[in-house]
């Protein structure tokens, strides 16, 4: 009987508008947590201040806790010494959560493509929603990586999602032409 | 050295050529080859003196070298390595630098943290990257790299396992990047 039910409710959809009420709410109050490690980091201030203004997007930055967070801002340089802490941040945020991977070095190395201390892409330790090229990006390179967040959330079908039978499809933007997008 | 006394001498000038005199005659035996290069005395201390040496630098109230600078190696592959102390002295707006040559097999100094606290973390950086042992240092631990990590990424022979499958693309010397 339990395992009718189980099955019952796996095979169940979201009526379309539920689902596409409960992805608009989402994407338009993402509370997104900084790990900010380099010089990316302070292009991500820069989009959180009032000059690009990443709230006018629903984002809301800098929670207190990464438990209070959906999204995480790898922004920098990511060496094999933090790989641990990140995971353990990554770990403490409650589902449904996304990550944006900012800037070269947490996509792939970057520079420090040879270097013995640095872990050469983030997609390595944890599963990355969207890669922002760029050293360092410029804000609206960030903002253009939120957008593409927002769509990819509107697209989402939440049941499957907490199925975990949905594989994730990495987003990247732009041409990977530095600073620009 | 009284503070009135060191502000006194802090007053007078003191030329490089001057003060390599000074640090010959107060050093003795314990220093070689001292000479003056941009303005910075430089001089050889055998390895296992180093700690005295450096005693005598920072102490003597004519050398006063109470400022630690850094403390580094450089790797001379075959001929060895060679640890280099820089120190300074406030009183008289000198630095001193002062250099250990050990071999290429099993390099170990005797640690400096007994005379400059700051060495310290120097020490354990120079000991995790060039694989050399201070004796009788305090906390002998990895400082920047992680525990498990193998090998001493600043020795000239450290394989990167990056540049195994992709070279480095350009000139590795300033001489072979042909004048451009």
């Amino acid at each position: 009987m339990a395992v009718k039910a189980e099955n019952k409710i796996r095979r169940v959809k979201l009526p379309g508008p539920v689902s596409f009420l409960l992805n608009w709410s989402r994407k338009y109050s993402l509370w997104m947590f900084q790990f900010g490690l380099a010089c990316c980091s302070i292009e991500f201030i820069a989009s959180a201040m009032p000059k690009h203004d990443i709230m006018r997007l629903g984002v809301i930055p800098f929670p207190a806790s990464p438990r209070q967070a959906d999204l995480m801002v790898v922004a920098g340089t990511v060496t094999d010494k933090m790989a641990p802490a990140i995971k353990r941040v990554y770990e403490q945020m409650p589902e449904p959560k996304y990550v944006i991977s900012m800037g070269s070095c947490a996509n792939c190395g970057g520079p420090y493509w040879d270097s013995y201390s640095v872990t050469k892409g983030i997609d390595q330790i944890l599963s990355v929603d969207v890669y922002v090229p760029g050293c360092p990006p410029r804000p609206e390179g960030l903002l253009h990586g939120i957008v593409r967040l927002q769509q990819m959330i509107q697209g989402e079908d939440i049941s499957e999602k907490w199925r975990g039978s949905i594989g994730k499809i990495p987003q990247v933007i732009g041409t990977g032409r530095a600073g620009g997008i | 050295m009284e503070v009135s006394e060191r502000f006194r001498r802090s007053s007078e000038r003191v030329e490089p050529e001057a003060f390599k005199e000074r640090i010959s005659s107060k050093l003795g035996d314990i220093a070689s080859g001292a000479e003056v290069r941009n303005g910075q005395v430089w001089f050889q201390v055998p390895p296992e003196r180093v700690a005295d040496a450096a005693r005598i630098v920072k102490d003597d109230p004519d050398i006063d070298c109470g400022y630690f600078n850094f403390l580094s190696a450089i790797d001379w592959q075959d001929d060895g390595f060679e640890v280099v102390t820089l120190v300074y002295s406030l009183t008289y707006a000198m630095t001193v630098a002062f250099t250990a040559r050990l071999p290429k097999e099993n390099p170990s100094l005797p640690t400096l943290t007994s005379v400059y606290m700051g060495a310290d973390w120097h020490e354990r950086e120079c000991a995790e990257m060039f694989g050399i042992t201070f004796e009788g240092h305090p906390n002998p631990q990895n400082l920047y790299l992680a525990d498990d990590f193998e090998g001493h990424p600043l020795r000239k022979d450290f394989k990167l396992a990056s540049r195994t499958y992709k070279p480095w693309p350009g000139a590795k010397d300033p001489d072979e990047a042909g004048g451009r």
